[in-house]
C-alpha cells in the first residue's frame, strides 16, 4: 500500500470514527436532555404539590381556627381548664359585676363538669350561684328595669373536637325578666305603644375571659313570650387563639330563653354567621 | 504510524467526543434511574395549579372570615364599653 493510499485509508477511518462518535454524542446529549427535562418537570410538580399541601394545611388550620371561633365558649372552657384557671376567675368577674347591681337573693348550686378530650381529661368545676352569676340591668324610659341574666347552665352542647368525636360543654342560658324599681319580678310584657321599649340593648363584656356577648332585644314585634324569639338576637364572640381549638357543630348549639314567671321554655337555635352567633 | 501533530489532534478530538458521550450517557442513566425510583405524579401541572388556585381562594376567604370576626369582636368591645359607660352614668345620675 502506497503512502497516499494509507493516508486516505487513515482519513477514511478517522472520518467514520468521527461521524460515529458525533452520532453517539448527539444521542447521549439528547438522552440526557430528555431525562433532565423529565426530572425538572417532576421536581416542579413536587414543589407545586408541596405548595398545594402547605396551602391545604393552612386552609385546614384556618378552618379549625374559624370553626374554633364558632364555639368560643367551648374553646374558652378548655383554655381555662388547661391553664388551671377554670370558672372561679370568670365567676369572680361575674360576681364583681353582679354585685355592682342590686341583686335578689337566690339559690346556690354547684356543678362539676368533666369532659374528656383525647388524652386530656379535664375537670371544670362550675360553682353556680344561680341568681348571682351575672345580673345586668338597664333602665328604660318608663322607669322599669329589664334584667337579663347570663347564666352558665348545665344544659349541654354537643361539640366535636379534633381527635375526639364529641364533647359536651355548657350552654348559655339567658333569662329575661322584667322587674320593677324594687327589683320585684313581673311578667314580661312589652307594649308596642311604648316606643322607648322598642329596642333594648345590653352588652356583656367579659373581655378578660375572651368572651363577648351582645344581646339585642327589639320589642317591635314582641307582645308575648310566644314570639320572643322574633324579638331577640344574640351575638357571641370571643378570642380565637387558644391552646386548643374546637370544631363546632353549630346545628346542635342552642340558646334557651326562659320565662321564669310562666315556666315556659323555648329553645332557640342560633348559627355562626359573619364571625358572630346569630339567632335564626 | 507517525505521531504527528495532526494525528494527535485527531485522536484528542475523538477521545473528547467519546468521553463527552460517555458522560452524557452516564448522566442520562442516573437521571432515568432517579425518575424510576421517584416517578412523577399522575396529576398534571394544570391540575396541580388548579388545586393551588382553589386553596389560595379558600385561604383568602378564611382571611376575610377572620377579619370579619376581628371586626365584629372589636365592634362588640367598643359597643360593650359604651354600653357600660352609659349604664354607669345612668346609675350615677339616678
Amino acid at each position: 500500500m502506497s503512502h497516499s493510499q494509507r493516508t486516505r485509508s487513515n482519513v477514511l477511518v478517522f472520518a467514520i470514527m468521527l461521524v460515529g462518535l458525533l452520532v453517539f454524542n448527539a444521542w447521549a446529549f439528547l438522552s440526557r436532555q430528555t431525562a433532565q427535562v423529565s426530572v425538572d418537570q417532576r421536581d416542579r410538580k413536587i414543589a407545586m404539590a408541596d405548595e398545594v399541601k402547605s396551602l391545604q394545611r393552612q386552609h385546614a388550620d384556618a378552618l379549625v381556627a374559624n370553626s374554633g371561633n364558632q364555639n368560643l365558649l367551648a374553646q374558652w372552657l378548655i383554655y381555662r381548664a388547661t391553664n388551671k384557671e377554670p370558672f372561679p376567675v370568670l365567676q369572680r368577674e361575674f360576681l364583681a359585676q353582679a354585685q355592682s347591681h342590686a341583686l335578689r337573693p337566690g339559690e346556690k348550686q354547684a356543678h362539676v363538669f368533666v369532659p374528656e378530650i383525647g388524652h386530656h381529661k379535664l375537670r371544670i368545676e362550675i360553682y353556680r350561684q344561680k341568681e348571682q352569676i351575672f345580673d345586668q340591668a338597664f333602665e328604660v324610659k318608663s322607669g322599669r328595669y329589664y334584667n337579663i341574666r347570663f347564666l352558665l347552665e348545665d344544659n349541654l352542647i354537643r361539640t366535636t373536637f379534633p381527635g375526639h368525636p364529641v364533647i359536651e360543654t355548657a350552654a348559655l342560658h339567658f333569662v329575661l325578666q322584667q322587674v320593677d324599681n324594687d327589683h320585684n319580678p313581673r311578667p314580661v310584657f312589652v307594649s308596642p305603644n311604648q316606643p322607648s321599649w322598642r329596642k333594648g340593648l345590653v352588652f356583656f363584656d367579659v373581655a378578660e375571659s375572651g368572651v363577648l356577648c351582645e344581646f339585642r332585644f327589639d320589642s317591635k314585634n314582641f307582645d308575648s313570650m310566644a314570639n320572643l324569639h322574633e324579638a331577640v338576637s344574640v351575638r357571641i364572640t370571643a378570642e380565637s387563639d387558644g391552646p386548643m381549638t374546637a370544631a363546632a357543630d353549630d346545628r346542635l348549639t342552642v340558646i334557651r330563653l326562659e320565662e321564669m314567671a310562666r315556666g315556659v321554655r323555648k329553645q332557640m337555635p342560633f348559627r355562626y354567621k359573619d364571625g358572630c352567633y346569630i339567632f335564626e | 504510524m507517525k505521531f504527528t501533530v495532526k494525528n494527535l489532534l485527531a485522536f484528542t478530538l475523538l477521545a473528547a467526543l467519546l468521553i463527552s458521550g460517555i458522560v452524557n450517557v452516564t448522566v442520562a442513566k442516573r437521571l432515568n434511574d432517579d425518575l424510576d425510583s421517584n416517578p412523577p405524579f399522575k396529576e398534571s401541572m394544570t391540575q396541580l395549579e388548579a388545586q393551588r388556585k382553589i386553596f389560595e381562594r379558600a385561604l383568602e376567604a378564611d382571611q376575610i372570615r377572620k377579619a370579619k370576626f376581628e371586626k365584629c369582636k372589636q365592634a362588640l368591645k367598643t359597643s360593650a364599653l359604651e354600653a357600660n359607660i352609659k349604664l354607669k352614668s345612668d346609675g350615677e345620675s339616678k
